[in-house]
């Protein structure tokens, strides 16, 4: 008699241990299954590596070994793209040809003085200019730097870039 | 009482193996679901159109881009499109299709003309030459 009832008694505790034992595998898999939809449902967001790259291609385009780019110093707002093989243009998707994704602001400064050499260039989308400084996942990605340069005659320059990326749709 | 002790050993061997046999599925489904979704045509298509955008956008005339395509060319095949047309860049737009579907694009900067040639040999990817315009 004694035997029986232990009998059952191991029986149902192992049932029960088995149901708990299910329900923490399904709130584990419900995890897993809830972090890989969110990791794989969102894009990759590139707008740094690209706002990044494209501060690089814009300093190329004004200084090279170390030195000035004579001809940089010709450059405006009309034709800094087509100097420096650049192209704003984007897939239409989400009407992005209307609203433009890019802004780039260059200045070339005297080193010493401070005072403009050349008047500011400006291309691009400039309301996307509002999002430096800010922070937010659904804002513009925005870089800024600067640096220095001399030309041929030991003249001092500070050159100053920023560039904005949005494309927010398909990287957020 | 000798039966009765084996056909408890019976059942707690038969009530184990069911156990097991349900934990190995349900975590056979889950490893079946995470792959699905890591080698998603969807997935691939952004990451590969991406990548290659980033890459041209990095380039410089005269250069020559392989991108290591492997697994997108094998889910390519899965859905019954060739390894030739799944990259196709027009002007600065790359569009990566691995199905019957749109794709997906992705702009660069550069203006350079940038071409797409199947790595016909190796099988394994693509070749991007990059020259000026």
């Amino acid at each position: 008699m004694k035997m029986s009832n232990l009998t059952r008694d191991k029986k149902g505790s192992d049932r029960i241990v088995s149901v708990y034992w299910f329900a923490i595998l399904f709130i584990v898999a419900a995890a897993i299954v809830y972090l890989v939809v969110s990791f794989y449902g969102k894009p990759y967001d590139v707008r740094g590596v690209e706002a990044n790259v494209l501060t690089s291609r814009v300093a190329d385009c004004f200084s090279k070994g170390g030195y000035l780019v004579e001809s940089s110093l010709q450059f405006n707002s009309e034709n800094f793209l087509e100097k420096c093989d650049l192209i704003f243009q984007t897939e239409n998707d989400y009407d992005w040809n209307t609203l433009k994704q890019y802004y780039v602001e260059v200045s070339v400064t005297d080193f010493n003085s401070g005072g403009e050499i050349i008047p500011s260039i400006d291309v691009g989308n400039i309301n996307l200019k509002d999002s430096c400084g800010k922070e937010g996942e659904n804002l513009p990605v925005c870089v800024r730097r600067s640096f220095y340069s001399v030309d041929r005659e030991n003249n001092q320059y500070k050159v100053n870039i920023i560039a904005v990326v949005r494309k927010t749709e398909k990287n957020v | 009482m000798k039966s009765l002790i084996k056909n408890r050993k019976a059942n707690i061997l038969t009530e184990n193996i069911i156990f097991i046999i349900l934990n190995l599925l349900f975590l056979s489904i889950l490893v079946v679901f995470l792959f699905s979704k890591m080698g998603a045509v969807a997935v691939l298509e952004e990451k590969y159109a991406k990548e290659i955008a980033l890459a041209v956008d990095s380039a410089r005339p005269g250069m020559i881009i392989f991108i290591n395509m492997e697994d997108a060319i094998k889910a390519a095949g899965k859905e019954g499109i060739s390894p030739e047309k799944i990259v196709n860049i027009d002007g600065n737009v790359v569009t990566v299709g691995l199905s019957d579907k749109k794709g997906y694009s992705y702009s660069f900067f550069n203006n350079f003309d940038v071409k797409a040639n199947y790595d016909g040999e190796g099988g394994k990817g693509y070749f991007f030459p990059i020259s000026s315009k």
